[in-house]
């Protein structure tokens, strides 16, 4: 009896002190209905999918893809970009985070779509700009379905046949999805840029609060430009189907006819320029100043450069006087000063030996302040210029950090993509009834960097030829080269890398020598990428890529 | 021999004294059983020879009561010995019985005689921990209970141990519970002078009443408490000299120059260093430009002091005891140059004070109160802010002899933008920081007896508060340094030197900030029920345990209440049977799931109490334990990962002021069925005691532990495009045995000796982990030990271009004559990912530990030693610069560059060739790096000389000892040139020696 008493004691004084004591949770984590019931949550669940949109700086381990170009060299030997190049590419090695970087955008914009849906923000309802709130929010579903689509052609370049996920999966449904073709992935992009293009706005800057940077319609229509471009290449197009090639030049058209655009003044301009008037879409980012620590030239403080530009390269940009080669005959390049009467475009690309960087003069001779051999200088006698900014310091007292923004569509690619389609079916100077040919346009862009017309009288193969080139420079480190290596099937062409030795000769003159810097491998294969190995495992209803 | 000794002798010769308050009733005998250790001997059985239905238990005291009268008689029984029949003479009486009988914490302020004892718990006293020298108590323990597994850390103060508790059983967290007077503290908080004891308990049958925190075993710490009814001074002073260990030597500058040009020919790059720069390397003609600097004897000193002083007071009355300690202990570190600022040092300082106060009231006959209130403050003193130590060692491990002078010529720092940093500039130019830290325990409980409701039952409240705070000063400041470098001619003569100023030389500038903070509150009820029955005992216990700890930082609160009770039962001194179960539950878990049971039963069989075992002679104790339970590990993840969250994540930026917007996000799928870890746990032992001189003890034991918390990322596909949940769905059994056996003798009263050893095994595997798919079963992690570690198997170094043609395509990165040749496990042609096999063992935990112990003392003379080791233990050899030399521009070790591939015939080369590029063919896990972590340490070796008490008693004290000490004197390893216990780069690990004076009066 008393052992009972006793009993109850302990009982009464544990319960006493123990009731609530364990419901304590000190989250601030929400829940679904916390997000979606609400305008701003719901914005900011939108601006979020936003982020997933790719950036060109340093995107593979540290470095740029043009790397894994021929445009350039990474110094820094264990990037993993060095692995698309020594063969040692694989499965297993799949060098770029991209395929679940890009379902996982996909899953966001697949869960936002169906649960914005029919939301009307009550809470908001008695607020004054509740109307204009609205209006916005009708546009939500539009942003978030180019984005999702933008995200499947990310996919769609690398892998060609992908699953098509349009819900939100389980695990168990993420381990069973089946691949969809390249056509019928391809079909859902242009259905969905040519749905969204119906309603998004050709700018935000009439739309309350002026949000600049959202998608517009002409990136959808860009979107679809590119898209069909690709697909009608030689890599997903082998049969050379006209049609293919037809669709992508009046794609093109479209949004050349919007006059929505125009070409910058300068060709400096075009990159980190959030406001620009050539810019369709671009993926901005805040203040940083990482990419200058990788690119700036060696012998700057804080410097730890990374992308060597190639001699491969630097050899495309012509004579600015005749417009030739600089191999053609009576081209006027001077081997001894290699820089000299160049496209101007060289000189905003690519820092070369007697550039003015910061107030110095490089020296990138054997021996000079920013040459080898030091460690980490330059593998091939260049550096980045464009992108890096000047105006960002890496003094360790005195560090800046500036905002950069990362071209994904501009006017000059669309009339790039609108030359190369059209030449492919009507030659460089029929325009086929579109009211411009392939030489008009590819001459707007030559007239920007003060470059002679092509001349006339080309044959296709020759314009072809020559718009590849003027493709390569004018978009170089935009992230076009390596995807245009794959589609136009050039990957052989690439593998041999050169550079230039720089002497100093006892009279302070220089001595320029190429030398071949890399021997890279390329196989048929490396047109797509690899699926990862671990999907192939967790899902037998994926097929790898010939040849992996 | 059994005696007699009537209290005041017993005062005399100080043995312990605890007497029950002044005469109770004329018929009440009051009495003491202490063994010949003066401990009390709990649950001895007093029986009235002259009436042989009266008996008595002695209590945790050793205290008894018994009906009876002077001149009556008693008979004592312990652990199977009875003693002669003892004539009461007063009504207070002590009785002394010539065995140790330790009684044994078993945790919620529970004791156990070995009698009793159900189920494995490992025991060492107060008097074992004071022959080691250490600031932080934690390294005391290597290789004294079988079954903890030690492992020795840094050796900045106050870097302790870490431990686990018969190995792993999960490949999550798997640190033992460790409670401090029952209640959850760092026992690195404690000074070593404190402690009383320390008990282990590692099967279930006791740590099934801990629940959820139970799985993973727990360290039980008792403080002491006041003892002698007269006042006791203990008083220590100790000093101490410290020295690294396993500093690796590295290659001075000529021989790096040369390093580099092998390296550069190596990998086809031209030479960096002509032949007239090495001749000026070597005889130190423009130690500016081409110096040659031992970085480590410019920033160290060979040895560095600690002291420590410690003392302590203990006494009391019948009403009140204390025990009241102050200690301090200060370490002043490795580095040499630190006083080159006239306000300030920058050497590396530690000092920590601690204090104890202890109290024991009696507030009635009825009513015990104790109130403890214990604490420490450390302040410390750094070079260059918080991880300065560190960050100069690693940059002494980095920068080679060549790279620049300490100074150039006019006394600038030397420097080079490619390093960036000096080490003797970041020791003497940095400032320096006070890393400071103050804790406090305080806790109290009240003991009410109720023997009035019911003969044997008492109730318990306690309550315990603690804090610990730290924060952070710093008085830091930038330096410039110098790059000097020489400017050539055509033919590479040195014409001129071009000097660049980098960085800045600024003030002192103030910072402070707050650290970190750790608050937690216990409240425990405990009732309690012993009675003696005709020919058994019953000792029941119930209780409620609530705790909440705050740690810094949100989701970092954990609270936890714990319903829990036990009955043993023991019948006849030889049958014991022990039942336990808790309810538990915690508030990181599911509402409607957060409560758990588990449950444990275990028994023990004294066969040498048998009846027909009374003759034999050869066996003192013989007996045989078994124990299964059920006991759970709560430490997990907090944050609520059974719900589905959303939380801010990466924004994007808008208008034409590129304004940020912020984004949320999914986060982390919700983990279904989410729980703690559970743990089934076996245990049988067998307890021997030969020939009143042989101790042994050893336990069997198998675990299975499940729902441990996995990630299912490798078995779900990215197309689902949100991280992967978390399942509670791990399988690990680990099984393993352990012995402990001890041999002392006294041979004469000058003369006695003993010596030990101790040994765990233990060997888990998993058995599910949620593992990716593997291509190969070879490359599986399930079925293996935690922690395995895999690597290429190397097959030797090729030879020539030759051979790499004609061997299988290794795909890590171009592959030179040199590097290292691996097998081609599968067989596909290519070396990749897919040709790792298992290689040794776990690089986490040993699978074998063990220790020797050996001692004697001989006229007051004392030798202790104690040896520990380690076996079938792996490490992973990627410390920069000693194994992976050159690579990012740091420096090589002599031991690599003598033992490297060289193009001229290397047959004994273990290394590969010479490089400066990452190589990532040769770094990485193989077994040229993955090798055996095995070692035998000296732990600790002492000689003292105790004084001759006649000696000392003439001088008014109990107790004078002097003594010599060395600590962790050398290691018998396979790691030439490393401590196998710190391969990293950080502040070494430290042998010691120290010198002594103990005084008790």
């Amino acid at each position: 009896m008393k052992m009972l008493k006793a009993t109850i004691f302990v009982i009464l004084l544990a319960s006493v002190a123990g009731c609530n004591f364990l419901d304590y949770d000190e989250s601030t984590d929400l829940k679904k209905e916390d997000v979606f019931s609400n305008f701003d949550r719901s914005k900011s669940f939108l601006t979020n999918i936003y982020s997933y949109l790719p950036s060109g700086f340093n995107s593979i381990d540290g470095a740029m893809r043009a790397s894994a170009s021929d445009n350039a060299e990474e110094i820094w030997e264990l990037s993993n970009v060095q692995k698309f190049n020594d063969g040692s590419w694989s499965a297993i090695q799949t060098l770029d985070a991209s395929w679940g970087q890009m379902y996982a955008g996909i899953r966001a914009v697949n869960q936002f779509l169906v649960e914005i849906e029919g939301q009307t923000f009550p809470e908001r309802q008695y607020n004054n700009d509740y109307d204009q709130l609205m209006e916005q929010f009708e546009l939500y579903p539009y942003e978030a379905r180019f984005l999702r689509a933008y995200f499947y052609f990310e996919l769609l370049k690398r892998y060609g046949s992908v699953p098509l996920v349009t819900d939100v999966l389980t695990p168990e449904d993420a381990n069973n999805v089946q691949q969809a073709s390249f056509n019928e992935v391809l079909r859902f992009i242009i259905d969905e840029t040519d749905a969204v293009s119906q309603v998004l706005p050709v700018s935000y800057s009439s739309i309350t609060n002026n949000e600049t940077g959202r998608v517009t319609r002409g990136a959808a229509m860009a979107l679809k430009a590119r898209a069909l471009l690709y697909a009608a290449s030689a890599l997903n197009n082998p049969g050379d189907d006209m049609q293919m090639w037809e669709e992508a030049a009046l794609a093109s058209k479209a949004l050349i006819d919007s006059s929505w655009y125009t070409l910058e003044a300068n060709y400096d301009n075009i990159v980190n320029n959030y406001t620009g008037t050539e810019l369709i879409l671009g993926r901005r980012l805040g203040n940083s100043n990482s990419f200058e620590r990788s690119n700036f030239p060696i012998g700057f403080e804080g410097a730890s450069p990374g992308t060597s530009p190639t001699q491969n390269l630097v050899n495309s940009y012509e004579m600015q006087s005749s417009g030739q080669g600089i191999n053609e005959p009576g081209s006027g390049y001077n081997p001894n000063n290699p820089y000299e009467g160049r496209d101007p475009r060289l000189s905003s690309t690519v820092m070369y030996n007697g550039s003015t960087w910061k107030g110095t003069t490089l020296e990138i001779w054997n021996g000079g302040l920013h040459g080898p051999p030091q460690e980490r200088a330059t593998k091939t006698g260049y550096y980045l210029k464009k992108y890096v900014r000047e105006d960002i310091n890496l003094d360790p007292t005195n560090t800046t950090s500036k905002e950069h923004t990362w071209v994904l569509f501009r006017y000059g690619e669309v009339l790039l993509n609108y030359a190369e389609a059209i030449n492919e079916v009507f030659g460089p100077e029929n325009d086929g009834g579109m009211g411009m040919t392939a030489r008009q346009a590819v001459n707007m862009i030559r007239a920007r960097s003060d470059m002679p017309d092509f001349p006339g009288g080309l044959t296709k193969e020759e314009f072809r030829e020559k718009l590849r080139n003027e493709r390569r420079v004018e978009l170089a480190f935009e992230d076009h080269r390596f995807w245009d290596i794959r589609r136009w099937k050039i990957g052989d062409q690439t593998t041999d890398i050169y550079g230039v030795k720089i002497t100093k000769e006892v009279d302070d003159s220089f001595t320029y020598e190429q030398k071949l810097v890399e021997q890279r491998v390329f196989e048929d294969k490396m047109y797509r990428y690899p699926l990862p190995q671990s999907e192939l495992f967790n899902n037998a209803n994926l097929q790898q890529n010939s040849g992996w | 021999m059994n005696r007699i000794i009537y209290i005041s002798q017993v005062c005399m010769l100080t043995l312990m004294g605890i007497y029950g308050s002044a005469m109770a009733q004329d018929s009440q005998i009051q009495g003491l059983v202490i063994d010949i250790d003066g401990n009390p001997v709990v649950g001895a059985k007093i029986h009235l020879v002259e009436d042989e239905t009266i008996v008595s238990l002695s209590n945790r005291y050793g205290q008894f009561e018994i009906a009876g009268e002077l001149g009556h008689h008693l008979k004592v029984e312990n652990r199977g010995q009875v003693t002669e029949p003892i004539r009461i003479s007063q009504n207070q009486m002590s009785v002394i019985l010539p065995v140790q009988t330790n009684q044994i914490s078993v945790g919620y302020g529970e004791y156990r005689s070995s009698n009793s004892l159900t189920g494995a718990v490992g025991f060492i006293t107060g008097n074992d921990i004071p022959n080691n020298s250490v600031i932080n108590p934690e390294n005391t323990l290597y290789g004294k209970i079988p079954g903890l597994i030690a492992l020795q850390n840094g050796g900045e103060p106050p870097t302790g141990a870490t431990f686990n508790i018969r190995g792993v059983e999960t490949f999550r967290n798997n640190q033992p519970l460790i409670l401090v007077d029952g209640f959850e503290r760092p026992l690195s908080s404690l000074s070593t002078d404190e402690i009383q004891n320390i008990s282990v308990l590692k099967d279930a049958a006791l740590l099934s009443m801990y629940g959820q925190r139970g799985a993973n075993g727990v360290i039980l710490v008792e403080t002491k408490r006041g003892e002698a009814d007269q006042l006791r001074v203990n008083a220590s002073f100790e000093t101490s000299i410290t020295e690294p260990v396993g500093l690796p030597k590295f290659v001075q500058a000529p021989t790096y120059a040369r390093a580099i040009n092998e390296a550069l020919l190596n990998d086809g790059l031209d030479p960096r260093y002509s032949n007239g720069d090495i001749d000026a390397f070597s005889n130190n003609s423009s130690p500016v430009l081409f110096p040659n600097v031992n970085w480590f004897d410019e920033v160290l000193r060979d040895q560095g002091t600690r002291q420590t002083f410690n003392i302590s007071f203990d006494g009391g009355s019948s009403r009140a005891r204390y025990y009241v300690l102050m200690n301090y202990s200060s370490d002043n570190g490795l580095f040499g140059p630190v006083n080159r600022n006239e306000d300030f040092s920058t050497q590396l300082k530690y000092g920590q004070f601690n204090f104890r106060s202890n109290l024991d009231i009696e507030v009635s006959e009825s009513l015990a109160l104790q109130i403890n209130a214990a604490g420490n403050i450390v302040n410390r003193n750094t070079p260059s802010g918080g991880d300065g130590p560190n960050e100069i060692f690693n940059s002494l491990y980095r920068i080679p002899s060549a790279a620049f002078p300490v100074q150039t010529m006019d006394g600038s720092w030397g420097g080079s933008p490619l390093y960036g940093t000096n080490p003797v500039a970041m020791l003497t130019s940095t400032g320096y920081g006070s890393p400071n830290e103050r804790e406090l325990f305080l806790d109290s409980r009240l003991i009410k007896n109720l023997d009035n409701v019911t003969k044997g039952l008492s109730a318990e409240l306690a309550l315990s508060y603690n804090n610990f705070a730290s924060y952070f000063e710093q008085q830091s400041k930038q330096y410039s340094y110098e790059s000097v470098i020489p400017v050539r001619d055509q033919s590479g003569t040195v014409v001129d030197v071009e000097r660049t100023v980098f960085g800045e030389d600024t003030e002192l500038g103030f910072w402070s900030s707050f650290g970190n903070q750790r608050r937690s509150t216990d409240i425990l009820g405990k009732i309690r029920y012993e009675t003696l029955l005709e020919n058994s005992e019953l000792t029941a216990v119930a209780l409620f345990h609530q705790s909440g700890m705050t740690l810094d930082g949100q989701n970092n609160t954990f609270r936890r209440n714990n319903f829990a009770g036990s009955l043993l039962y023991g019948y006849d001194q030889t049958y014991y049977v022990n039942v336990a179960v808790s309810y538990n539950g915690n508030n990181i878990l599911p509402s409607n799931d957060r409560y758990g049971l588990f449950p444990a039963v275990s028994a023990s069989w004294l066969i040498s109490n048998e009846d027909f075992m009374a003759d034999n002679s050869l066996f003192d104790l013989l007996k045989l334990r078994a124990s299964w339970g059920v006991t759970g590990n709560d430490l997990i993840p907090n944050g609520n990962l059974h719900l589905q969250n959303y939380s801010g994540s990466s924004g994007y930026f808008f208008t034409d002021n590129n304004t940020f917007s912020g984004g949320t996000s999914e986060s982390r799928l919700a983990t279904a069925d989410f729980t703690y870890e559970t743990s089934y746990t076996t245990n049988l032992g067998v307890d021997i005691g030969l020939l009143e001189n042989l101790f042994f003890t050893a336990d069997l034991f198998y675990a299975k532990r499940k729902n441990i918390l996995t990630n299912s990322g490798g078995r779900i596909s990215n197309v689902l495009g949100v991280t992967a949940p978390l399942e509670s769905n791990g399988v690990v059994e680990n099984r393993g045995v352990e012995f402990d056996l001890e041999w002392r003798d006294t041979v004469s009263r000058d003369f006695a000796y003993y010596i030990g050893g101790q040994m765990t095994f233990t060997r888990n595997k998993i058995l599910e982990m949620n593992e990716a798919f593997q291509p190969y079963d070879y490359l599986k992690e399930t079925g293996r030990s935690v922690g395995q570690r895999f690597g290429l198997e190397a097959i030797g170094f090729f030879a020539d271009q030759e051979d790499i043609t004609s061997s299988p395509d290794q795909r890590f990165s171009q592959v030179r004559p040199g590097d290292i040749k691996y097998r081609d496990q599968n067989g596909d042609g290519i070396i990749n990912e897919f040709d790792v096999v298992p290689v040794g063992y776990s690089s986490q935990y040993p699978e074998l530990y063990f220790s020797a112990s050996v001692g004697f003392n001989y006229k007051g003379i004392g030798v202790e030693s104690l040896f520990q080791g380690t076996g079938n233990y792996t490490a992973y050899l990627n410390t920069p610069s000693v194994y992976w030399p050159l690579r990012n521009n740091n420096t090589l070790s002599e031991y690599y560059y003598e033992n490297r591939w060289t193009s001229e015939g290397s047959a004994d080369a273990i290394f590969p060739r010479l490089t400066t590029l990452n190589n990532e063919n040769n770094n990485r896990p193989n077994d040229i790096w993955l090798v055996d972590r095995s070692y035998i340490k000296l732990r600790t070796l002492e000689v003292s000389y105790t004084l001759p008490v006649s000696f000392v008693q003439s001088l008014s004290m109990q107790r004078i000892k002097i003594y010599g000490r060395g600590m962790n004197l050398f290691s018998i390893d396979n790691i030439e040139i490393m401590d196998p216990e710190h391969l990293g780069t950080g502040y070494p690990t430290l042998r010691s020696y120290h010198l002594g004076l103990n005084i008790v009066f």
